[in-house]
């Protein structure tokens, strides 16, 4: 283990363990809508563009955060004709991910600042119709990166943002970048 | 859930993720079989890895074919970098080779597959990349056979995996070696050449195809002569080969792997394959192949620069 990581976890630790032993976390649930954009840096046809989803999450006593979601992005469609013949494709995806992070909150407590980790997997479907043929197909493709939420509160209720930037380690893939609008109930 | 449909199609519309191109009209596209100007030496360009846009060698390539003056071009697959999309057909490979369409028999790469089911690709050449999302066809030019096969079965990161479900695979007894045996029964020529993407046997540094070993014995067994196919990018001609990678005159098929028609960088060799006669890597070109009624001549005419030269003439299988 390197001297940073070492380090990292050390702090990590003493943090938990102080705001614990302060009593400042409760353990608590929160579902959140999320509407926002998503792109890559590829020239492709996209299958992510504007997306909605949803995410259950959980933080502990200690403010370790863990969600599961789910997204979907309506990617795009692109068409070509001539006087003979019609070509159309439209390429959208789902995105399924697991997540953990960490929960600090300042300005009094109103704005909480969440970093996180998330893993997950586009399912991204195909389509293509050419003269009167049509092919479709679903392909998985792996993904992970940082991801860090910015909610404000109001009582049981936060809005905020979502930002995330995702990296495809598939030989074809380019890194995504992508921006929500968070909103959610926390119990 | 047809609300939803309806919703998620408006809003990609609004969100001006959605537009038409206009295509070439097909009017001109490829009728088959290909009439050569001289029946008894029909003349064909072959090469594959073309397009690239900004950075291609390709508006030089093409200019190799124009000189030449062929009967038909063959593009042998990634025939667009690097995603095969409707914007890299219209924009970088029409204004080169773009030219040469009506005449052009494409076969289908990986490449192409980054886009939906390589859907431009076939929407591009109207009816000369075979049947849409299949991308096998056969003709006659000259006195030779011709036979278009599909070989993204595997093994490409790149490639989705239900794509051998699109034109029934590579096996022994997928649809596609069916539709070959068929074909090859249908069609007994003297001379029969195939094309297809990923090669059989290449020294060139992506390896050689080993799921197209099936299709190729059927080639053998038909006596089948010539099979061109790109990927690799390089220049490479083989000895006459059996599908089990030995050289065999008698029963071989000559390889030639030309993927030199624009696409840099070209590509190292690790290691050179058995059967391997000749490799050049430094040299963007395209090969000329003169089909005769009993052989065939070839010759790689390089790009401006280039020197390298490889010539010959060989007889078809008796």
């Amino acid at each position: 283990m390197s001297r940073l990581t070492c380090a990292f976890l050390v702090s990590l630790v003493t943090t938990l363990f102080t705001q614990t032993a302060h009593g400042e976390t409760g353990h608590r649930w929160s579902v959140d809508a999320r509407l926002g954009y998503a792109t890559s840096w590829t020239t492709g046809q996209s299958y992510l563009g504007a997306a909605t989803g949803l995410i259950g999450g959980w933080t502990f006593r200690v403010p370790i955060h863990v969600e599961l979601g789910a997204a979907y992005h309506v990617g795009s469609i692109e068409s070509a004709a001539n006087d003979s013949l019609v070509y159309w494709s439209r390429r959208r995806s789902v995105f399924v991910h697991a997540a953990a992070g960490y929960d600090r909150t300042i300005l009094a407590g109103r704005l909480l600042v969440r970093p996180r980790l998330i893993l997950g997997s586009f399912f991204i479907v195909d389509e293509a119709e050419l003269g009167g043929a049509m092919r479709e197909g679903i392909e998985p493709r792996f993904a992970l990166g940082p991801g860090v939420d910015f909610l404000f509160r109001f009582g049981a209720l936060h809005a905020g943002l979502d930002a995330r930037a995702l990296f495809v380690p598939s030989h074809v893939a380019a890194p995504i970048g992508g921006l929500f609008g968070v909103f959610g109930i926390t119990r | 859930m047809r609300a939803l449909r309806a919703l998620a199609l408006a809003a990609i519309y609004v969100s001006g993720c959605s537009r038409t191109r206009e295509l070439p009209p097909c009017d001109a596209s490829p009728a088959l079989p290909v009439t050569p100007k001289d029946p008894s030496a029909a003349v064909i360009v072959a090469a594959g890895d073309i397009a690239e846009c900004p950075g291609g060698r390709q508006e030089e390539t093409a200019a190799l074919v124009e000189q030449i003056g062929p009967d038909a071009v063959f593009t042998l697959g990634d025939t667009t970098y690097p995603d095969g999309t409707l914007d890299e057909f219209l924009d970088c490979y029409h204004p080169s080779w773009g030219k040469f369409r009506p005449i052009t028999r494409a076969v289908v790469g990986n490449h192409e597959y980054h886009a939906p089911r390589a859907g431009p690709f076939f929407a591009y050449f109207c009816g000369g990349a075979g049947a849409p999302f299949e991308g096998r066809a056969s003709f006659d030019i000259g006195a030779w056979h011709v036979v278009m096969l599909n070989s993204n079965c595997g093994g490409d990161l790149d490639v989705p995996a239900s794509v051998p479900d699109d034109f029934g695979g590579c096996g022994p007894d997928s649809p596609q070696a069916r539709w070959l045996k068929g074909d090859l029964a249908a069609h007994p020529s003297r001379c029969t050449l195939a094309m297809w993407h990923h090669p059989r046997f290449t020294s060139g540094e992506h390896g050689s195809a080993d799921s197209m070993r099936d299709l190729w014995r059927i080639l053998q067994d038909a006596g089948a002569d010539v099979v061109l196919a790109g990927h690799a990018h390089l220049y490479e001609r083989f000895a006459p080969m059996n599908a089990e990678g030995q050289i065999d005159v008698a029963r071989g098929m000559r390889g030639f792997v030309v993927g030199t028609g624009g696409k840099m960088p070209l590509h190292a060799v690790d290691e050179v394959h058995a059967g391997s006669e000749v490799r050049n890597l430094d040299t963007h070109g395209v090969l000329r192949l003169e089909l005769r009624s009993e052989g065939y001549a070839w010759r790689f005419v390089p790009a401006a620069g280039g020197s390298f030269a490889d010539e010959g003439e060989a007889a078809c299988h008796d």
